[in-house]
């Protein structure tokens, strides 16, 4: 049975205030999706009993001990990230207790010859003139590297999915959405905490030197779910768009420890309230230990983010 | 206590604050939960991901926050833009 409901979306609606308080609503949700879950506890009774759960688990395991010789690289909160990294292992544990994996997919996505030309010119595009110039810019300081490098071009069912989605909530034409898509190429620095903010505002310098143009920056690090620094470019020769992101080992190491929670939240059939709740809050727990390296939050948006916008 | 929703204007590099791209509500439930909904061409709520996608760094959108009296207006431009309505 799916999660998706009829009764949430399939009767237009009149007014967007109308409030959507359906049968698919609150606490009647999690007995409605297969028969199986019945939540019976408010929210916070739930969080307090995943986390207290997780830790519980904690201190009956031996705990793994870091490498002495490694620098002891501590959380936001004062714990070694090995901690942290630890504790959100038993704590997605926990949760898949909870939401077993079943059978999951993806959303609906049109696909056609065409969308596989285009994504094979993206992928010309990287090859011939991107990948090199990022590779030409990282030579030039040896403290930092590209990480990630082999995920550098978006699966393509994804792609479709954000075309999909462009048309469908934007009204964008298929030629628009392919076109507007910031992140079909993605690169990723990863700087060493004392070096971040020196560092990747030098890489931004080097990318414009470099002819590309800036078209937007966002600083995540007073964010709650994520942490780090992304920006979107585009070759003026080519007109292609591309995505960099600036990170410390911790913040692109919490990005992978989330990524479950990030990949569950897109899939189908889509989690219910409670459990998009429950992951959200997982991300935002995982993104508060990590350590803000000095200045970074500094670093200006561009253009500059507008007052209540995210 | 009933649902609380918060709504969103959503506007990309094609569109401005004055003319959003999209709309889109998040929904806190009575029960706890958590559901985020975008307004779609078809005129009907539909449940998205955008918004957990630009939290957790996706640059293609931003999602600014509205009151509901906004959000009217923004519907009812949308609804014009996406039928035809208002257009010779």
């Amino acid at each position: 049975m799916g999660i998706d409901r009829p009764d949430d979306a399939d009767e237009p609606s009149k007014r967007p205030a109308d409030r959507s308080n359906g049968p698919g609503d609150g606490g009647e949700s999690a007995d409605r999706h297969g028969g199986v879950r019945s939540e019976t506890r408010s929210r916070q009774e739930y969080y307090e009993d995943l986390w207290v759960g997780a830790a519980k688990t904690s201190r009956t395991e031996p705990r793994v001990t870091a490498d002495p010789g490694a620098a002891a690289e501590r959380a936001a909160n004062g714990k070694p990230w090995d901690e942290v990294t630890g504790w959100s292992r038993r704590v997605w544990e926990e949760y898949q207790r909870k939401w077993p994996p079943g059978e999951r997919g993806s959303a609906d996505r049109p696909g056609n010859e065409q969308f596989d030309q285009e994504c094979d010119q993206i992928a010309q595009r990287e090859k011939d003139k991107i990948s090199p110039a990022l590779h030409e810019i990282e030579s030039r300081d040896p403290d930092r590297r590209l990480v990630g490098f082999e995920h550098r071009l978006k699966d393509r069912d994804r792609t479709k999915e954000k075309i999909t989605e462009a048309i469908e909530q934007y009204g964008r034409s298929p030629k628009e959405a392919l076109s507007d898509l910031p992140d079909a190429i993605r690169y990723t620095f990863e700087y060493e905490e004392a070096r971040y903010s020196q560092g990747a505002r030098a890489d931004i310098g080097r990318l414009k030197d470099y002819g590309f143009k800036m078209v937007t920056l966002k600083n995540f690090w007073r964010d709650e779910q994520y942490k780090g620094i992304n920006s979107q470019w585009v070759d003026p020769d080519s007109g292609q768009r591309f995505e960099v992101q600036f990170h410390t080992r911790i913040s692109f190491e919490a990005k992978q420890v989330t990524h479950p929670a990030y990949e569950r939240l897109r899939s189908q059939p889509k989690p219910d309230e409670l459990e998009t709740m429950v992951l959200r809050a997982f991300q935002r727990e995982v993104s508060a230990a990590i350590p803000i390296p000095p200045g970074a939050a500094d670093v200006p948006d561009y253009p500059v983010r507008g007052r209540n916008a995210r | 206590m009933p649902d609380r929703v918060t709504y969103y204007a959503v506007i990309d590099e094609r569109s401005s604050r004055e003319q959003p791209a999209g709309l889109f509500r998040r929904i806190y439930t009575e029960a706890g939960g958590l559901r985020d909904e975008a307004f779609t061409t078809n005129l009907v709520w539909k449940r998205s991901w955008s918004l957990i996608s630009a939290e957790r760094g996706d640059l293609q959108r931003e999602f600014v926050e509205i009151g509901e009296e906004e959000a009217n207006q923004v519907m009812e431009q949308l609804r014009s833009r996406w039928t035809g309505a208002g257009h010779s």
